[in-house]
């Protein structure tokens, strides 16, 4: 009979465990390298057309990260118009609900929101003499996107107390992306000690995805609520950075620390971007 | 293996005994005459005593012998200009090799090779090849092997299969007599710089002596170190070779190969051996060697068109002028490719009637020699043809008369019967000249630029990857297919780049080509269409020009011109694009080319 009652004191438990943790389910969606997913619907466009005939090209656009994808634009680049002519070459992005955004992965559609633009074309009539054309052409994407790291960390102003009974100071820690191509990789915690003691906290981003970073914008970087002083390192902007070949950046943010014990508090840095994504796909022209 | 060499040197060869003998013969002589010379200079003595017994033994040497004679028969080759002897000299040189080199391992089937191939003419009859070739091949093979197991107590398979070796001499035989040309010409490939090289500065028979000897002394060892230097002179300054497009079966006999390795050499421009220029550029310009080399193959094709083509003198103000010209000439051209979406291209060729062969024998003194021309015209082309012909006997010609004349094609494929009779009597040996010339042939490229706006706005990346998507390899050049001649043309800065900036101030070069193996009489008219875009040349018209103003040599040309340059206005919506624009731009050559065949006849009298 007692151990009947231990058990159902245990199940009691561990329900009562598992309903506080439902909202990090949400928070599971902000992880990884997850971006916008651009194909073409099968058969359209087909991989052969013949010359002189029309044709769609049908994308379909999926929004696989955790954010919301808006101000966007698809365009269809690289085909001469001596071959192929396109109604338009360039249409917004929206939702099916004509919103000017596509929503990212949520509890509420685990999946990602995606949408489906069509292109008219025509093909036209190939060179004297040739067989066949291949027309290689780009599929573009750009549009804006976000990337938070919200992060619980230890803050020891008496870094060299190695008995202090508080939290242990981190000094890098690394992660795997946050719903973003751009990810934060990597923090380190710098804890500068003295009278007036300061913490700095050095942080990684990379571009983790396909696609091009043009311009990184630091909307809003926050350590317990207050807000942090930040600076992209080598960067004429102090709170954008302008990426060029290498897509990485180190953001720096400075603070000085009031409290003179350990405690933990939590790490918000929320970052925007444009964001150029392009798939390369061919079309073959038959005489 | 050390008994095999030793058995090898004792048996020696005919040739080796005699080079031997004379060396042995000579050497004390050599060695008398150091030490009278050098009196109480043992040292010196000792050292001509061990340079001379070298020499000789290197001379003695079967592979070493080859590789002089096949030097000096190389560097004298121009001078020949014969086909019997060139014949000749390769026959010798195949079964000097199969004999000496390789120790008559592979004799019967040199032997039965070349009574096949110079005697037979190379026929591919299956009943002869079935039914006499072979059962002979395979016997003497086995009879080999039997001799080999009973009379020399050897392996029956090492004497059946040794024959085997023979292919390699026979290799050598062709690649000498112009298998490379032919290969170049039969199956339409690009002469890049490499093959270039190896068809104009290759000494086979001398590379394969070189590289079989079988003694090791200082000079053979640094004739191999030269000969090494010397292929990778030859192979370092080009690039590999584009595949082949088509494949023919027919063997070519010794006469087709040594025609077309003229026909190649004569297209050629005639440079210095480029092993010579790396040579003098390692010593001269040790820092900035492959520029040197360009420098000097580039003032030596200049050299030869002054010299040679103009008959200028070097030292004269004509000449001086003339390479100036050259010179500034060379700095704007630009060259094309081959547009290989284009499968069917317009072909003309001249072609002997399967029933005859060379050399046409006639007892008649008005015969009427027949030819075929065979046209292939895939965009249905107006194509006027004129035909004529005539009889070559050393400097004499005689004129012959054509049948038909003048005719138009404008069908996708049609084959015309064409003979040629002398208005004169014949009497012997002569080379009988056909020349088609085709009027209004129409050759069009086209051209890929990409327009790419402010470039300090795009990666490194993307501009790689539209690179390699739109004009990946040599496709930043213009394109046309393999036809008789070519408008090549290019506009950007330089105009070999196929990013247009925003910045840009593109310049438009352009050339006409020579790609047949004919000659361009006249350039009727050319036209590059960039006027759709609104792009239009700043100065001269550089877009399009008619014949009369296009100054060709009155007997044709055989390799490129260039036509006028200009630097181009560009509308600023194209080029300060947001993205990227791809753009393909059209030109068209309207042109006159010849094309030529000669046939071998003979006329004999009935008396």
């Amino acid at each position: 009979m007692k151990k009947a009652i231990m058990v159902i004191i245990l199940v009691l438990f561990l329900t009562a465990c598992r309903s506080t943790e439902q909202p990090s389910l949400q928070t599971d969606f902000k992880q990884g390298y997850g971006n916008l997913a651009i194909s073409t619907v099968e058969n359209s466009p087909p991989a052969q057309i013949y010359q002189d005939s029309e044709f769609k090209i049908i994308v379909k656009l999926e929004n696989q990260g955790a954010y919301q994808a808006t101000n966007g634009k698809l365009k269809v680049l690289g085909f001469d118009s001596l071959y192929i002519n396109l109604d338009s070459h360039e249409q917004d992005i929206a939702s099916f609900s004509q919103n000017n955004y596509l929503e990212g992965k949520s509890i509420l559609n685990p999946a990602g929101e995606f949408t489906l633009l069509t292109f008219d074309a025509k093909s036209r009539s190939l060179f004297p003499g040739a067989e066949r054309y291949s027309a290689p052409y780009f599929i573009q994407a750009d549009y804006d996107y976000k990337t938070e790291l919200t992060e619980t960390i230890c803050i020891n102003p008496k870094f060299y107390e190695i008995y202090d009974s508080g939290c242990k100071v981190e000094p890098k820690k690394n992660f795997n992306g946050q719903g973003s191509p751009l990810a934060f990789t990597s923090l380190e915690t710098i804890i500068i000690p003295g009278t007036i003691p300061g913490v700095e906290l050095r942080m990684n981003i990379e571009n983790k995805g396909r696609g091009q970073i043009k311009r990184v914008q630091l909307n809003k970087a926050a350590l317990a609520g207050e807000a942090l002083n930040c600076e992209f390192k080598n960067s004429p902007e102090k709170t954008a950075f302008t990426f060029k070949d290498k897509q990485e950046a180190v953001l720096i943010c400075k603070k000085t620390l009031k409290d003179q014990k350990s405690y933990e508090s939590v790490l918000l840095v929320d970052l925007s971007f444009s964001y150029t994504l392009k798939e390369k796909k061919t079309i073959t022209i038959l005489k | 293996m050390a008994e095999e060499k030793v058995s090898a040197e004792q048996k020696g060869s005919g040739i080796s005994r005699i080079f031997r003998s004379t060396g042995e013969k000579l050497a004390p002589g050599l060695q008398r005459a150091g030490g009278a010379a050098v009196v109480g200079g043992a040292a010196a003595y000792a050292m001509t005593r061990q340079v001379s017994k070298r020499a000789f033994d290197a001379i003695a040497d079967p592979g070493f012998v080859l590789f002089i004679l096949g030097m000096l028969t190389f560097f004298f080759n121009e001078y020949l200009g014969n086909n019997a002897l060139a014949i000749l000299l390769a026959s010798i040189f195949l079964f000097y090799s199969a004999f000496f080199i390789f120790k008559g391992k592979g004799m019967v089937v040199t032997i039965i090779f070349w009574i096949w191939y110079v005697f037979l003419g190379g026929s591919t009859d299956p009943k002869l090849l079935m039914y006499y070739l072979a059962p002979i091949l395979l016997a003497a093979m086995v009879a080999h092997g039997l001799f080999n197991r009973f009379s020399r107590k050897d392996v029956f398979v090492e004497g059946f299969a040794g024959e085997l070796i023979g292919l390699v001499p026979i290799l050598f035989f062709f690649l000498d007599l112009g298998l490379l040309p032919l290969f170049t010409k039969t199956f339409s490939i690009t002469l890049t710089p490499l093959l270039q090289n190896v068809i104009l500065f290759t000494p086979w028979w001398a590379l394969l002596g070189l590289f079989t000897t079988e003694r090791e002394n200082l000079f053979i060892s640094l004739a191999k170190i030269v000969g090494v230097i010397y292929i990778f002179s030859i192979l370092l300054f080009g690039v590999a070779p584009d595949a082949y497009t088509q494949y023919k079966s027919m063997v070519p006999g010794p006469e087709q190969l040594l025609e077309a390795r003229t026909d190649i050499a004569q297209q050629l421009p005639k440079t210095e051996n480029p092993a010579l220029s790396n040579l003098y550029c390692i010593f001269s310009d040790p820092t900035n060697i492959q520029p040197c080399i360009d420098r000097r193959q580039e003032d030596s094709r200049i050299k030869y068109i002054c010299e040679k083509q103009r008959g200028l003198n070097p030292g004269t103000a004509a000449y001086e002028d003339c390479f100036k010209e050259e010179k500034e000439r060379s700095k704007k051209q630009i060259s094309g490719t081959e547009d290989i979406t284009i499968q069917e291209t317009t072909k003309a060729e001249l072609k002997l009637s399967e029933y005859l062969k060379e050399p046409i024998i006639s007892y008649q003194q008005d015969y009427s020699y027949p030819i075929q021309l065979e046209v292939k015209n895939p965009n249905e082309w107006n194509l006027t043809f004129n035909i004529s012909c005539y009889f070559k006997k050393g400097s004499k010609n005689v004129t012959g008369i054509p049948d038909p004349q003048d005719f138009i094609i404008n069908k996708k494929a049609d084959s015309r019967s064409i003979t040629c009779k002398a208005d004169e009597p014949l009497n012997g040996t002569y080379t009988l000249v056909y020349e088609a010339n085709i009027h209004n042939m129409v050759t069009l490229s086209r051209l890929t630029r990409i327009f790419v706006g402010d470039i300090s706005t795009k990666t490194k990346q993307e501009l790689d990857e539209l690179r390699s998507t739109y004009v990946p390899g040599k496709q930043y050049l213009s394109v046309a297919p393999k036809e008789f001649a070519r408008l090549n043309f290019g506009f950007g800065e330089p105009e070999t780049n196929p990013l247009i900036e925003s910045d840009s101030r593109p310049l438009l070069v352009s050339t006409v080509e020579n790609v047949g193996g004919g000659k361009i009489l006249r350039i009727n008219e050319y036209k590059i269409d960039l006027t759709a875009d609104g792009i239009y040349p700043l100065q001269a018209n550089c877009l399009e020009g008619k014949g009369e103003n296009i100054q060709i040599p009155e007997s044709g040309f055989t390799q490129t011109i260039p036509l006028t340059s200009c630097f181009l206005y560009i509308p600023p919506e194209m080029l300060n694009t947001e993205d990227f624009l791809r753009r393909e731009y059209l030109a068209r050559i309207d042109y006159d080319y010849q094309i030529k065949k000669e046939i071998r006849v003979e006329v004999k009298s009935l008396t």
